[in-house]
């Protein structure tokens, strides 16, 4: 015989019907006198009918294609890992993440390695701001004849006319013959001003230094020399903006430093750049050639220019450069219709102190 | 939105022999047999993992991605069991996983039992009438449903598997066994006290009453 706790363990495999015989014929034998395992056997069977009568769900529609397409998305992993990387609804942060890094390093890195090139670029306005402060203080020490003082400008003025006069006719033509055969493929006369006026600029800054060797030795010229050698990380284009500038320290040096000395943005930097964008022709048509020549080159004294250069190439051409002061233009110009018929534009005075380079073309009739 | 039919209708069970070949031709790369086997097996793996959770939606889940965990395994099925075994161990275990998530996402709520459950409940109006079963039967046997299925998800996960194997999709002691990787012993016991928790359950419900 089986007790009741015996019994009510063994009734949900009896109910499988999985023990032996022997087994079995006990449990029926302690059911049918037992009336508490009786009910508790009913009520299992009970249960069991219940679990078994429960209705099945159906699937979703298109339940099959539904897994199928994420099976066949995991078995073609090489044609679409890009794809599956950055899948919007598979959200992969870790790989979206290194690429926000990645992108900020490679950001910082190059921003990094460009920083020397942004001070290379502000560099120029440096030199520029200490350069003409020093030359000007050493041209000042040096030459006590130059007058600081604003109301000596005139007479200073006055002293460079005298000098830029004397000057012209030693200087001025070895300035074009070095600037000719510079340019020696430039026989004829190249129709754009500019790179000839470059070799212009560049050779009378020779004649800037001359001239100022004769004041005050050559320091200032090594120093100027040597100023872009000291400067190794300036790029190319700074150094070609120092050479260009340098001449006007040298020639127009009187009166440049004395603006260095007022201001302590030079202008010359900028003044120099502008005026080699923009050169002023004017052409003359006339029927004495020479005697128009020299008459032109009499008004361009008159009116305080400087680096005449004369040049003759043609026959019937005689080519006049030379810097003249902006506000004179317009005066140089009304004084140049004396001489010949001019043909020009009318340029407007320009403000004070620049210097404007001007190109005086004689053509001599036939 | 779920569908319900009579288990009666759908008693054929899938011999084995034909799961292996199409098993077989899956090792080998070919995907389109894949999709029989899911053709053949989908029904009965969603609604064991209907039972076990309670809940349609995520039973679709479930499934979907005992699917593709058995897609990927499938290289290393050997044939050891059958492959309808193999696949509700697979299910079963995903199951159980996801239970296991929304118990603990759930743990703090507060459900009265009796609440409405979302099962199939609104599926039986929308079926047409039956023949047989008047409209009060049919209700009757709507809540019966809704009981069962909140007396099993009373059970602890494991007693709940071994249930719905054994007595909802009638799975023999051993298949359970290897099914859920446990003694045979093991599954009797845990059968019983499932049974009579869920008896119990039900009784306090009504469902069973008192003979």
């Amino acid at each position: 015989m089986i007790n009741c706790a015996h019994c009510k363990e063994q009734l949900s495999t009896y109910l499988d019907g999985i023990m032996t015989a022997e087994e079995k014929k006990l449990i029926e034998e302690h059911l049918s006198t037992c009336e508490q395992c009786k009910v508790a056997f009913s009520e299992l069977k009970k249960t069991e009918e219940t679990l078994r009568s429960l209705e099945e769900v159906e699937p979703p529609p298109w339940f099959t294609q539904k897994i199928m397409n994420r099976v066949r998305e995991e078995a073609e992993p090489k044609k679409g890992l890009l794809q599956r990387l950055f899948y919007p609804f598979h959200i992969k942060i870790p790989i979206e993440a290194f690429a926000t890094c990645l992108v900020v390093a490679l950001a910082l890195f190059v921003y990094k390695n460009t920083e020397p090139e942004m001070k290379a670029l502000h560099r120029p306005e440096e030199i520029s701001t200490a350069t003409p402060q020093e030359q000007a203080q050493e041209q000042y020490d040096r030459t006590p004849s130059v007058p600081a003082s604003k109301e000596l400008q005139g007479k200073s003025d006055n002293m460079l006319k005298a000098d830029t006069e004397q000057q012209k006719n030693s200087i001025a033509p070895s300035v074009f013959d070095s600037a000719g055969a510079g340019s020696q493929k430039k026989d004829t006369p190249s129709p754009a001003g500019i790179p000839e006026r470059l070799m212009a600029e560049k050779s009378s800054g020779g004649t800037g230094s001359m001239y100022e060797a004769k004041t005050s030795e050559t320091a200032s010229l090594k120093k100027q020399e040597t100023m872009p050698m000291q400067k190794t990380a300036a790029p190319p284009l700074a150094k070609l903006k120092e050479d260009s500038f340098a001449p006007s320290v040298g020639s127009a040096g009187i009166r440049s430093t004395q603006e260095a000395m007022k201001s302590p943005v030079p202008r010359e930097l900028k003044s120099a750049t502008v005026e080699e964008s923009k050169q002023v022709l004017f052409t003359v048509l006339t029927n004495n050639l020479e005697a128009t020549a020299k008459e032109t080159e009499n008004l361009l004294n008159r009116f305080g220019a400087k680096n005449i250069g004369r040049s003759s190439r043609q026959a019937r051409l005689i080519t006049f450069d030379a810097d003249l002061p902006g506000q004179k233009v317009t005066e140089f110009f009304n004084a140049l219709k004396t001489v010949g018929d001019v043909k020009g534009k009318e340029i407007p005075a320009r403000s004070t102190e620049d210097y404007l380079a001007v190109r005086i073309e004689i053509t001599g009739s036939p | 939105m779920v569908e319900v039919s009579h288990r009666k209708d759908e008693k054929d069970r899938i011999p084995a022999d034909d799961d292996m070949e199409f098993v077989s031709r899956c090792q080998r790369g070919d995907i389109d047999a894949f999709e029989v086997l899911v053709t053949r097996h989908q029904k009965k793996m969603l609604n064991i993992v209907y039972r076990i959770t309670g809940d349609y939606d995520d039973a679709c889940e479930v499934v979907q991605e005992s699917f593709l965990s058995a897609y990927r395994a499938i290289r290393k099925f050997r044939g050891d069991a059958i492959f309808s075994t193999w696949l509700t161990g697979i299910t079963v275990n995903h199951a159980k996983n996801r239970l296991k998530q929304t118990q603990s996402r759930s743990y703090h709520e507060v459900v009265s039992l009796d609440d409405p459950l979302e099962t199939e409940s609104g599926q039986i109006t929308l079926d047409p009438p039956s023949r047989e079963a008047s409209a009060i039967e049919q209700l009757e046997q709507k809540e019966v449903q809704e009981k069962v299925q909140e007396c099993i998800g009373g059970l602890d996960k494991d007693q709940r598997a071994v249930l719905v194997l054994r007595d909802i999709e009638e799975f023999s002691y051993d298949e359970i066994g290897s099914i859920l990787k446990i003694p045979d012993g093991t599954v009797k016991s845990r059968l019983s006290r499932a049974r009579d928790a869920l008896k119990d359950c039900l009784k306090l419900k009504k469902v069973i009453g008192d003979l």
